[in-house]
C-alpha cells in the first residue's frame, strides 16, 4: 500500500492526516500528477482515486478502530465534504498560482465558508460534536484542510466562530499531523 | 547597568528618535544622552542588562525607512 | 451614545482560548483564562507586533505565539522566556480595552469611561454569530434596529457589529436554552434575505 502524494496539495494532506489519525502506516511517493488529479492510493494491485474513497478504504483496514465507522443512524456526509474540499482545492490553487495579486476574496470562498459554518454551527446547537456524528470521521477529515488552510484564500477567521472551534477541537485529536501552513495546537 | 551604543546607517532622524524613545519607555530603559543624524545614532542607556539588550535589538531593526549597517558598543 | 460593541458570543471564546475580532479597523484579541474572565486587547504583541490572538493561554496568562512573552490578566508582561531571570518591568504591557459579558455576548468598548449601564441586563443564551455580506447601516435598517446599540425582538437579543466596511456580524441570543435552535434558524433566514437584497441593490 502506498500513497501517490503531493505534500502541498490539500486533498493529499487530508489523506495523510486521516492515515495518521487512524494509526495507519502509509508510505508516500511524491508524484506531481497528484497536484492536478489529487491523491491516489496503490492498494491490492489496483489504484484508488478521490480522497473520500481513499479515506473510506482506510477505515476498513483491520488495524483501524471501529470508531472511525459511522454510528447507527448517523447520516453520511462524506460526499458533501468531498465536494467542499474539491471546490476549496480549486480556489486555493487559483489563488496560490495567480501570476499577479488578485483583487479581493472570491465570493465563492465566502459561499463555501458560509456553507461549512452553517453546518458546524447547527451541529453544535444540536450537541453533535463532529460532522460525522459522535466521533470524528471521514467527513471531518475532508473538511479540516479547508478550515485550516482558508488563510491561503485570505478569508478572515474572525467571521467564522464555529470553524475556529472546529479547528481547535480537531487539532487536539491524538495522531494529528501538520502540513506547511497548518501549525500545531499549543 | 550603563551602556553606550552607536549605530551607523541611513536614518530618518526624527523617526528613529521617536522610535527609540517609545521603545525605551516600554522597556523601562532610561536614555541619558542621545544624538541622531542621518548616518549615526548614539545613545547612553541605563537599565537592566537584558532590557538594554532588547532595546539595542529593537533599534537594530528600527522603524520603517531606517537601515542599520553597523553597530558597536562604545562604552 | 453607546460605547459598547458586541464582538462575539461568549461560547465562541471558551476558557483557555484566544480568538480574533475586528472593529472599526482595529484588530482585537479576545481571550479567556481558566477562571472564566473575558479580556479584550489590541491584537498586537508590544514586542514584535505579532497577533496575540494567535497565542495560547497558560496559567492565566496570554502567551504570544512568536517569542512566548506572557501577559497577565491586567495586561502587564509577566514572563519573557528568553530571560527567565529578568524581573519584567511593569512598563511592558499589552493594550487592554474594556470587556464585559452580558446576555451571552462579549461586549467591548474602546472608550475607557464607558458605563456598563448601557449593556443589556437580561439573561440570554448565545445562539449564533453570523456573517452577513451587507453594510452595517442596511442591516440595521432592515432589522429595525436603532442607529446604535442592540435590540430585543421576539424573545431574542439582536446586536450587530462591523468587522470591515461592507461586512456585518449579526449576533443573536435566545431568552431560553431551548429556543437557541429557532433563533439560529432566524439568523440564517435573516442573512439569506439581506444578502439577496444587497445583491439586488448592488446589481
Amino acid at each position: 500500500m502506498r500513497l501517490r502524494d503531493w505534500a502541498l496539495d490539500d486533498r493529499c494532506y487530508a489523506v495523510r492526516l486521516g492515515a495518521s489519525l487512524m494509526g495507519v502506516n502509509l508510505p508516500t511517493l511524491t508524484d506531481a500528477t497528484a497536484l492536478k488529479t489529487g491523491p491516489a492510493l496503490e492498494i491490492d494491485g489496483g489504484i484508488l482515486h478521490g480522497p473520500a474513497d481513499i479515506l473510506q478504504r482506510l477505515t476498513s483496514l483491520p488495524e483501524v478502530s471501529r470508531e472511525w465507522h459511522l454510528g447507527i443512524g448517523e447520516e453520511r456526509r462524506d460526499a458533501w465534504a468531498e465536494s467542499a474540499l474539491e471546490r476549496f482545492s480549486h480556489l486555493r490553487q487559483t489563488a496560490l498560482l495567480a501570476g499577479l495579486p488578485t483583487e479581493g476574496i472570491p465570493p465563492q470562498a465566502f459561499d463555501l465558508m458560509t456553507e461549512i459554518e452553517d453546518r458546524l454551527s447547527d451541529d453544535r446547537l444540536r450537541e453533535r460534536p463532529w460532522v460525522s456524528g459522535s466521533h470524528p470521521g471521514v467527513a471531518d477529515i475532508l473538511l479540516f484542510p479547508i478550515a485550516a488552510l482558508s488563510q491561503d484564500l485570505e478569508v478572515p477567521l474572525d467571521l467564522y466562530p464555529a470553524i475556529r472551534n472546529f479547528i481547535r477541537q480537531f487539532k487536539a485529536l491524538p495522531g494529528f499531523m501538520t502540513m506547511p501552513g497548518v501549525p500545531e495546537c499549543h | 547597568m550603563v551602556r553606550e551604543i552607536r549605530l551607523t546607517g541611513y536614518f530618518d532622524p526624527e523617526a528613529l528618535q521617536a522610535f527609540a524613545m517609545a521603545r525605551a519607555k516600554l522597556l523601562a530603559v532610561e536614555i541619558t544622552e542621545m544624538s541622531v543624524s542621518q548616518s549615526c545614532f548614539e545613545a547612553r542607556i541605563v537599565g537592566e542588562e537584558a532590557l538594554l539588550g532588547m532595546f539595542e535589538m529593537s533599534c537594530l531593526l528600527g522603524p520603517a525607512g531606517c537601515i542599520v549597517t553597523g553597530a558597536e558598543d562604545i562604552t | 451614545m453607546t460605547n459598547w460593541f458586541p464582538l462575539a458570543l461568549g461560547m465562541d471564546v471558551p476558557p483557555g482560548t484566544a480568538a480574533p475580532a475586528r472593529l472599526c479597523g482595529k484588530e482585537i484579541a479576545l481571550w479567556r483564562g481558566a477562571d472564566g474572565q473575558i479580556h479584550a486587547w489590541e491584537d498586537r504583541c508590544p514586542h514584535r507586533g505579532m497577533r496575540l490572538s494567535f497565542g495560547f493561554v497558560r496559567n492565566g496568562n496570554l502567551a504570544c505565539l512568536y517569542h512566548g512573552w506572557q501577559f497577565g490578566a491586567d495586561a502587564t508582561c509577566r514572563h519573557i522566556p528568553a530571560h527567565p531571570e529578568l524581573r519584567v518591568p511593569g512598563t511592558i504591557h499589552a493594550h487592554a480595552y474594556q470587556a464585559a459579558e452580558r446576555a451571552g455576548i462579549i461586549w467591548v468598548s474602546l472608550n475607557e469611561q464607558a458605563s456598563a449601564d448601557e449593556l443589556p441586563n437580561m439573561d440570554a443564551f448565545g445562539a449564533r454569530s453570523i456573517l452577513i455580506r451587507a453594510p452595517l447601516a442596511s442591516v440595521r435598517t432592515a432589522l429595525a434596529l436603532p442607529d446604535e446599540g442592540w435590540g430585543w425582538q421576539e424573545e431574542c437579543l439582536v446586536a450587530v457589529h462591523e468587522p470591515e466596511p461592507g461586512l456585518t456580524m449579526l449576533h443573536m441570543a435566545a431568552a431560553t436554552l431551548a429556543r437557541r435552535l429557532d433563533v439560529a434558524d432566524r439568523a440564517k433566514m435573516t442573512r439569506d434575505r439581506l444578502e439577496a437584497l444587497n445583491e439586488k441593490v448592488s446589481a
